[in-house]
């Protein structure tokens, strides 16, 4: 939240957060005291505290073809060295301002917004580490993409090993190359 | 100065002219207020002054106008105004305010917002403190 102190006269700066350190909303609203204590509040402010993610994908080819046939049917690719694979930056987290903001839920909703034509796309990204295949899904779903459990596994793990929790949903953009 | 009091004349001006004014809260009895003193002439006009013109304050007064041979009238109510009050001080918000500010998690949370402060209608008052709430 906002940090309550020091913000006086004229440039008035709210000059820190106690924390940024998880994604999340909140409003307030700046009082203004003038001499004889005659007080105005100001219209709300609304700040948005998100993260944004973004991934790197291609077209299908056949052999993933048939490696997205098969976490389908069940199979497990595991996605481990998720920290690795950002470290060797094959995966990548983009940092920057929220998108849109859900209405009702006050947070950052997934932002999907790219229509592929019909076509399955999936991210192949290869640990060097593991030697092992880790994969991102999509599945197109009308004009959007939606990730499949497999990739939320690995948002998972990669909020987990930033901040130790999985809990919030401000997730976003995803890109194609 | 003061508030300025309206004029008022007797209509026997020459032998029965208003010769007294008494400040009332009150428009039946005087009932003279201690934070407001009795009208003082001045050039012509009568002004009513707080007692203590340092405090921001809003006063609702009568006055009672009295003439030679005892007739008199209560005029008002009259509102006077001393300092910056609600009643007489106006806020208008900036067209350059912000609403919306959004940071990154993680990212420098200090001065990531600017508060643009509303414009005052009267220029001898003072922003002296805003505060988040």
């Amino acid at each position: 939240m906002v940090n309550n102190s020091e913000c006086l006269v004229d440039p008035c700066y709210v000059y820190d957060l106690v924390s940024s350190e998880y994604p999340e909303f909140f409003e307030f609203k700046v009082k203004t005291i003038t001499t004889g204590d005659v007080y105005h509040l100001s219209p709300i402010v609304t700040v948005n505290i998100a993260t944004i993610f973004t991934y790197t994908a291609k077209e299908i080819t056949e052999d993933e073809a048939a490696a997205m046939k098969a976490v389908e049917e069940g199979a497990y690719f595991p996605a481990e060295n998720v920290d690795n694979l950002l470290d060797l930056g094959i995966i990548y987290e983009e940092r920057s301002a929220p998108s849109e903001q859900d209405p009702n839920t006050k947070k950052n909703e997934h932002d999907v917004k790219a229509n592929y034509g019909g076509k399955l796309v999936f991210a192949s990204v290869m640990s060097a580490i593991a030697g092992s295949m880790g994969i991102f899904f999509f599945r197109q779903s009308g004009s959007s993409l939606q990730r499949s459990n497999m990739d939320r596994e690995i948002i998972s793990r990669m909020r987990t090993s930033g901040n130790g929790t999985a809990e919030y949903g401000a997730v976003g953009h995803q890109s194609m190359n | 100065m003061g508030f300025k009091i309206p004029r008022f004349y007797s209509s026997y001006q020459v032998g029965c002219p208003v010769d007294s004014w008494d400040t009332s809260i009150s428009n039946t009895v005087v009932d003279k207020p201690s934070y407001l003193n009795n009208p003082v002439l001045y050039e012509a006009d009568h002004y009513v002054k707080p007692t203590d013109n340092t405090l921001h304050r809003d006063y609702q007064f009568y006055v009672r106008i009295m003439a030679t041979g005892g007739s008199f009238k209560f005029v008002g109510p009259y509102e006077l105004t001393t300092g910056c009050t609600f009643s007489s001080l106006k806020f208008t918000d900036s067209s350059n305010f912000i609403s919306n500010a959004a940071i990154a998690v993680g990212g420098n949370v200090t001065n990531f917002y600017t508060f643009v402060p509303p414009s005052l209608s009267l220029s001898y008052c003072s922003i002296t403190q805003n505060q988040i709430v």
